[in-house]
């Protein structure tokens, strides 16, 4: 069923025929288009703007979240630095009576032990306990006190020298010509020595000190600096009155 | 040499105009709307109708221009969106419904020449109903094949093949009508 003469006919007519439009025809097109450009534009402007301000607001959200976490961590540092400070009060002094006491502790136990035998004779002979007691309890001593003096001499020494660089407080010790028993004496646990306030304060006060400076934020070191150089300003001008 | 360097031009013109170019849309409008306006005549009796559907369509051409990959004319491009508007415009306004009629025959049409004018054959095709108006239009007149309009139209070849023959069966009893009266028989 193809076309015959009378259809081609018709094609070859119908496609070569022009109408003109009318003369305001260009004009609605352009009128219809410039309508679609403005739609366009619309959109895009609408979401530049939704951009922006999606934007802020999520540096808003991060910054917020960026402080927040901030105080955070600040809070729990400060809480870890409190449950720490217990722990860490092994200032070099302690250091040292903790490594001495060990060496000091092991003669007692073994006073102990030797102590235990001569219990028993304690219940052989009830007639002087209190003078065995004191003799049972000075031989051990003495024994542990050779036992150390043979074995930590030279550790002692090496802790104490650590003691007297740190503390500075005996200066006793520097001494090559110090007898062992001097060092024993300021090795062992003095409960005295021990209750010393300032010892103690100065050694939480210096851990405290290092940990918060290793945790400080920027922000804090710059206070802390401002605050330490204010306090030496004023203490370099008191001193210069007083001198004055 | 002629036909390459209208072709670049053409090309740029497509160009400028896939980039809002107002003249050079205005130019393509200038060039093609003539031919296009008659297309659309073709299927629409009215022409204001058929203009309203023309400047449609090339708001259609312009904004969908970047979907033209030069695989064939320009031309065939925006005259295949002329007559896809013009359907879709008779289908809504008309409702023009294809009825499933597979039966046709094939009638002997006069194969000789009517020496119609193109107003005479016009006037000719407006007097098919609508249904057999457009599947006449796009077999004789723009030469798809029946394959093709029912792909396009949503129906059988074979409802094709049949509105085909009673287009053509209408026709013939028009140009034989007509004739008779010009040579003073009837």
């Amino acid at each position: 069923m193809g076309l015959n003469k009378l259809e081609t006919e018709f094609r070859n007519k119908l496609n070569n025929r022009e109408i003109q439009p009318s003369a305001h025809a260009w004009d609605r097109l352009d009128a219809l288009l410039n309508d679609a450009d403005d739609k366009k534009d619309v959109p895009v402007r609408k979401l530049n703007w939704l951009y922006i301000a999606a934007g802020i607001l999520g540096f808003i959200l991060i910054a917020s979240m960026f402080f927040i976490q901030g105080k955070n961590d600040k809070a729990e540092t400060e809480v870890a630095v409190e449950e720490k400070a217990p722990e860490n009060t092994a200032t070099p002094e302690n250091k040292l009576v903790k490594e001495v006491l060990p060496a000091v502790e092991k003669p007692e136990n073994n006073q102990v032990a030797d102590v235990k035998p001569e219990s028993k004779k304690e219940t052989v002979n009830r007639t002087q306990p209190k003078q065995r007691q004191q003799l049972d309890r000075k031989a051990p001593v003495q024994k542990s006190e050779s036992a150390i003096a043979s074995t930590d001499i030279k550790q002692n020494q090496s802790i104490i020298n650590n003691q007297q660089s740190i503390i500075n407080q005996k200066p006793d010790l520097e001494k090559a010509n110090v007898s062992v028993d001097e060092l024993l004496a300021s090795a062992t646990p003095n409960p005295q020595a021990s209750k010393k306030p300032s010892l103690k304060v100065d050694a939480n006060s210096l851990l405290s000190q290092v940990d918060g400076e290793l945790e400080l934020s920027f922000r804090e070191k710059v206070i802390n600096t401002v605050s330490k150089k204010y306090q030496k300003v004023k203490v370099a001008l008191a001193d210069r009155n007083l001198d004055e | 040499m002629k036909v390459i360097d209208l072709y670049q031009q053409q090309n740029e013109i497509i160009a400028l105009a896939l980039e809002n170019n107002r003249q050079a849309q205005q130019r393509i409008y200038s060039q093609y709307a003539p031919k296009m306006l008659s297309v659309c005549r073709q299927y629409v009796k009215d022409i204001h109708h058929a203009e309203d559907l023309m400047i449609t369509s090339f708001m259609k051409v312009f904004t969908s221009l970047k979907n033209f990959e030069n695989k064939g004319s320009f031309e065939g491009w925006i005259r295949r969106i002329m007559i896809n508007e013009c359907i879709s415009f008779i289908r809504v306004q008309k409702k023009v419904s294809f009825l499933e009629d597979e039966y046709y025959r094939e009638d002997t049409f006069n194969n000789i020449e009517s020496g119609f004018s193109v107003a005479d054959i016009q006037s000719l095709i407006d007097g098919l109903p609508e249904g057999y108006k457009m599947i006449f239009n796009l077999y004789a007149i723009e030469g798809f094949k029946h394959r093709e309009i029912a792909d396009m139209l949503g129906i059988n070849e074979g409802t094709s093949k049949s509105q085909l023959s009673h287009a053509r069966r209408i026709l013939q009893e028009q140009i034989n009508k007509l004739k008779n009266y010009e040579n003073g028989t009837e």
